[in-house]
């Protein structure tokens, strides 16, 4: 992947907020990409394949916290985003409770490996693949009965 | 902004450097393997959110969204990519693959991308609510929290939040149209807690559509606040609702939610192409009670479901679904209008430019007609009188729906008399809209509040009635006998 990594563009984020002034701020950076196929009465229908990239950054000075989001990470985008979130976190009342958590209260683990929420054999899959496996399942389905 | 079309395009023009040709070359790679039509769909899309509890701002949100999504049509299929870069580079990636839908060899396709600038809107927002400072948009909230407060002591919490919404799009099809637009939305959502003792009731009011600050000359936060307030109240002295099938008179406005949910989404005509509706087959039979017109209207000014052209660059017309109880059409998007031969009625939408189209609903409303509304409720002996509601589903396959109505009352010998609780309608489409016997002539168009769900996607829709009778309708209540 060329450019920045999701964690680098975090990390610039929450240094430009910081530099506008946020107290406590976390960024979120998430990366996806979407591959959806499918078929009905035996012909492919929609096939879907996409790559995104977003930011959520939450700001909290004070007790007053705001929570903006973008998808346009172009530095000079990021730089007035990062001031913008500092500037909206001012309307907000101050909550006591309002704040990051403790930093041993923070989750050791950094990847989802063990949870068994994903098949890496997903990413090795062609587009072909998918349209016959979803045919294939419609077909079984469609045979079951006599009766449509 | 009485182009919002050409300003839209330059928009993406300066900013992204999008011109004409850049649009041709992207749909020229979109149909190299073939398809029928291709379209690209630009989104600009700025959100703002401020929540307000406990007398104070809660929270406070900013989102920023841009992107492309690039389709590819070949007779009932669609190939689908879309991309948040606006780079030349990613944009053909994007193109390329949706491309992939198509069955030929590699063949570029020329096409010539032209600008249709014509001018017009229906939305007469002067300022967006969008570029207005935060803390004006603090103060409406403040003003609806006074007002409800000042309304009855038993107030003992308000809610209440504003939201809005500037979004530009533009649409560059394989024809070689460009249209443009620049969507304004802003919604005003208010919720009334009155606490008695130890009953607690909650009601909820809002209202929005495609206006500026200028929304709230017209209808004030106190109105809103006031209301909530007032329903609230309503609730604590309401009785529980009977249960069985009784006349109920739907009052006017709000109770176009049930002509949505019970008929509107069996007329969208994705339903109707792939037989899953339970109007499917059925144009130019009867459908409804002879006294029943119900219109689709995408042009009505200012209104939260209008639109200046749909998101396959069609402009937005008016649509009669029923005619004196007669089905007159459906609602189509480019691959239904195809599939029934038929011109596209400016129903095809998307909620973001990752999402592919559907044909949706705009504005929709049934015609008034002669009665007046204290006639029809002088003619009920024992009845519901319903006036707001909180929301509905339906099944389309067989048009069974379920709603929950949040203001309601009992109408005995003809009169209105005591607030209900917990009234539920439940009843199948068709069958309601064949026992309407009476249609008022005051019609109302619901203030802009309400969010239509369909397949994941939510887009912004309005709803409209006259006062009307429906003989018999099951009322789900927890009084029997």
């Amino acid at each position: 992947m060329e450019g920045p990594t999701p964690l680098e563009i975090a990390r610039n984020v929450v240094s430009l907020a910081r530099r506008a002034g946020a107290e406590q701020c976390d960024a979120i950076v998430s990366m996806y990409t979407e591959a959806n196929v499918t078929v009905r009465l035996g012909e492919l229908e929609k096939l879907i394949e996409a790559g995104s990239m977003s930011l959520g950054l939450r700001v909290i000075n004070g007790g007053r916290t705001a929570v903006c989001s973008t998808s346009d990470l172009s530095p000079a985008a990021l730089e007035r985003f990062a001031a913008e979130a500092v500037d909206l976190a001012s309307i907000s009342e101050p909550d006591e409770f309002a704040g990051l958590p403790e930093p041993e209260l923070l989750s050791r683990a950094t990847t989802a490996a063990g949870l068994s929420l994903y098949d890496e054999h997903m990413e090795t899959l062609s587009t072909d693949e998918r349209i016959r496996m979803a045919k294939a399942c419609e077909g079984a389905a469609l045979g079951f009965d006599a009766r449509k | 902004m009485s182009n919002p079309g050409a300003d839209s395009i330059a928009f993406f023009h300066s900013r992204y450097n999008i011109d004409s040709a850049a649009m041709s070359s992207l749909l020229s790679i979109a149909l190299s393997r073939g398809g029928d039509f291709a379209e690209l769909f630009f989104e600009h899309r700025t959100n703002s959110a401020i929540q307000w509890e406990d007398q104070c701002v809660k929270s406070a949100s900013r989102n920023v969204a841009q992107g492309v999504g690039i389709r590819v049509v070949r007779g009932d299929a669609i190939g689908y990519a879309y991309t948040e870069s606006l780079d030349m580079e990613a944009m053909r990636r994007a193109a390329g693959t949706a491309s992939r839908i198509g069955a030929s060899e590699e063949r570029p396709a020329p096409v010539d991308a032209t600008p249709h600038l014509s001018g017009g809107s229906f939305y007469s927002a002067g300022e967006p609510l969008t570029g207005e400072p935060a803390a004006r948009k603090v103060a409406l909230l403040e003003r609806a929290d006074r007002a409800a407060r000042a309304f009855d002591p038993s107030i003992a919490r308000l809610d209440a939040s504003i939201g809005d919404e500037l979004k530009y799009v533009m649409v560059a099809r394989s024809d070689g149209k460009v249209v443009g637009d620049i969507q304004p939305l802003i919604r005003f959502n208010v919720s009334a807690l009155s606490q008695q003792g130890e009953s607690r009731q909650i009601a909820r009011t809002g209202g929005g559509g495609r206006l500026g600050i200028e929304y709230f000359d017209r209808v004030t936060p106190e109105e809103l606040g006031r209301d909530a307030a007032r329903q609230a109240v309503l609730q604590q002295g309401a009785s529980e609702a009977p249960a069985g099938t009784l006349p109920v008179v739907l009052a006017a406005g709000d109770s176009g939610v049930l002509l949505h949910e019970a008929v509107g989404h069996g007329l969208e005509a994705d339903f109707n192409r792939k037989g899953t509706s339970n109007y499917s087959g059925r144009i130019g039979q009867p459908v409804a009670s002879p006294l029943v017109t119900v219109i689709d209207d995408g042009t009505i000014l200012d209104s939260r479901g209008s639109i200046n052209v749909d998101d396959e660059g069609n402009p937005s017309t008016r649509n009669t679904l029923i005619e004196n109880g007669m089905l007159r059409g459906y609602l189509h998007d480019e691959v239904s209008a195809r599939h029934f031969g038929v011109a596209p009625s400016g129903s095809g939408r998307r909620q973001t430019f990752k999402d592919y189209i559907m044909p949706r609903m705009t504005n929709t409303f049934m015609l008034p007609g002669e009665s007046t509304p204290a006639d029809i409720i002088r003619s009920v002996n024992h009845g519901i009188y319903a006036v707001s509601y909180s929301g509905g589903q339906v099944n389309i396959s067989n048009g069974d729906f379920v709603f929950s109505v949040t203001e309601a009352y009992l109408i005995e010998n003809g009169r209105v008399t005591s607030p209900l609780r917990n009234v539920m309608l439940i009843g199948n489409g068709p069958d309601v809209l064949s026992k309407v016997t009476a249609v008022a002539n005051d019609y109302q168009l619901s203030d802009g509040r309400w969010t239509c769900g369909k397949d994941g996607q939510s887009v912004p829709v309005g709803v409209g009635m006259p006062t009307i009778l429906v003989s018999g309708i099951t009322v789900g209540g927890t009084k029997v006998g």
